[in-house]
């Protein structure tokens, strides 16, 4: 029996399809059977970051209208074995579907997977509410924004009582140069205002954005911080202890990047 | 008495009076009829409830908290027992208190003469209603845990908290305000207009503060160009002041440490 995780924010854009698309390239890296679901129905991306747009035929929706078997809506992914995403509608909009249907279909997907990731659109309507129906734990992404922070401490007391209390928190795009000067908040001033249990630490990369437009997951690269980050992320999941990387140290960034 | 069924609003709570002589079950339309009629006026909030006048068995005592439930947004939170020795201390005091008084001529007079029935009702009703009070100020609304952007807590009573109030969480209260963590929120005390409630936080970095009509916004510069973030950063925290109280002052709110001096202050006994 596999474990339903949802990847939530309440901001957009501070990275919850990237993160779902790293986490879970990562635990498949790892041999676990992973399926990605995309609730972001009208606003559909998660296909794109994993490079994956043209093998769309069936989506989320056409699974809880009968349209289709759920098999044949699970993309395989390219060159990896243990890794499946079933996409969301391009053309219908949220209340296509509802809490009971997603919590169905997670509940099937478990029973064949390890993990079942669920990317949450932003915002806290009814597609929030279906990305959450199922889910066993969530993943609160923020960035050290204020205006992140704020939401996701919205997402985190809305999370609470839907009964969802297994909350980490992975906090995104850091720069550990800019909290050395002060102007940006570090993740223990994150973790201080949102009590929850930090996940992992994703530095700010440009390598994300190239490796997003390839269509290619970040993780696969270790070489790149945030790559390892998402790695140090995915074994934190599966429940080994990993220690935070140390992003302060400008040595540690070069040893990392060419000392092996 | 003139009508079979009156409602009585006192600060904390509801009175129900009952005539004694009419049967419970002719009694029922018009406490439903009643409640319509003020749901208006009685709002959506956690009430006490009292009934008065007439004897209820369990059993009609929870068809009046239907009849309630169906015809208001009332919310009763519990039911006091007008035998209750907590309330028959109240009621013995505030009476001795009133014989005692320095004003003996009427109250006193008409105590130890002989009382008609509508007069030992009306005492009666008076030293109930203080009773009331004071234990209404007595109970408090406790929370545990965070109270999250977005949530809110809404009370008749006093609030306290044990943990923090984030920035968009809200608090609003007739009492007094304590939070045992950061106070990083809205708090508003006193909100029925009692300018003598306070807010209390152990840590004290309230985005606004409102006692009664006068409201307090936090400063904007706070901490200079790193300081707005969430109010402050961790090397902040350090110095962080301690126990911090805001009180009502002459139609401003004035904040000041929460020590010896506060206490000793006449603001803390009122």
């Amino acid at each position: 029996m596999g474990e339903v995780i949802v990847i939530t924010s309440g901001k957009g854009g501070v990275g919850k399809t990237t993160t779902t698309a790293n986490v879970g390239t990562g635990l498949s890296l790892l041999n676990k059977k992973v399926v990605l679901v995309d609730t972001d129905i009208g606003l559909r991306n998660l296909d794109v970051v994993l490079g994956l747009e043209n093998r769309i035929v069936y989506n989320l929706v056409d699974i809880v209208e009968g349209n289709c078997k759920l098999q044949q809506a699970m993309i395989k992914n390219k060159d990896n074995e243990n890794l499946y995403l079933i996409a969301a509608a391009q053309q219908k909009d949220k209340n296509s579907v509802n809490e009971d249907q997603m919590r169905k279909l997670t509940q099937e997907l478990k029973e064949q997977f390890d993990y079942v990731l669920i990317d949450c659109p932003a915002g806290i309507e009814q597609g929030f509410k279906n990305a959450i129906a199922g889910a066993d734990r969530a993943i609160v992404v923020t960035t050290p924004e204020v205006s992140a922070v704020r939401d996701a401490d919205r997402i985190i007391g809305l999370l609470e009582a839907n009964e969802l209390r297994d909350v980490q928190l992975i906090v995104n795009r850091l720069r550990p140069d800019m909290v050395k000067r002060g102007d940006m908040m570090s993740a223990d001033d994150v973790v201080d205002v949102l009590a929850v249990g930090l996940l992992g630490i994703v530095p700010d990369d440009e390598e994300v954005v190239v490796a997003t437009n390839r269509g290619e997951p970040l993780v696969v690269n270790a070489k790149s911080m945030a790559g390892h980050a998402y790695q140090n992320v995915c074994r934190r999941i599966c429940g080994e202890q990993v220690p935070f990387m140390d992003l302060d140290s400008k040595k540690g960034l070069f040893s990392k990047l060419f000392g092996k | 008495m003139a009508q079979p069924v009156s409602i009585k609003g006192t600060k904390s709570g509801i009175i129900l009076v009952l005539d004694k002589e009419i049967p419970f079950e002719e009694l029922v339309p018009v406490i439903a009829k009643k409640f319509k009629q003020a749901s208006g006026f009685l709002g959506q909030s956690d009430m006490g409830l009292l009934i008065r006048g007439k004897r209820l068995s369990d059993e009609e005592i929870s068809t009046v908290l239907e009849l309630i439930a169906q015809n208001s947004k009332l919310n009763i939170v519990c039911i006091l027992d007008e035998d209750h020795p907590l309330e028959e201390a109240f009621t013995r005091s505030v009476l001795h208190e009133s014989r005692n008084a320095s004003t003996p001529v009427e109250k006193t007079a008409t105590y130890s003469a002989e009382l008609s029935q509508e007069e030992k009702a009306q005492i009666e009703n008076e030293a109930y209603r203080a009773a009331f009070e004071q234990i209404g100020d007595a109970n408090a609304r406790i929370h545990m845990g965070n109270i999250r952007s977005g949530q809110e807590i809404v009370s008749q009573h006093s609030i306290i908290v044990f943990g923090d109030v984030n920035p968009g969480g809200s608090l609003v209260s007739a009492g007094c305000i304590f939070v045992f963590g950061s106070l990083m929120g809205n708090a508003f005390a006193g909100a029925f207009g009692d300018t003598n409630a306070f807010v209390m936080a152990t840590d004290f970095h309230p985005l606004q503060i409102r006692i009664a009509d006068a409201i307090a916004v936090s400063a904007n510069d706070e901490g200079g160009k790193s300081g707005r973030m969430l109010g402050r950063t961790r090397k902040d925290k350090k110095i962080t002041p301690g126990p911090e109280v805001a009180t009502y002052y002459s139609g401003q709110i004035a904040r000041s440490a929460y020590n010896k001096k506060f206490q000793r202050s006449n603001q803390f006994f009122k």
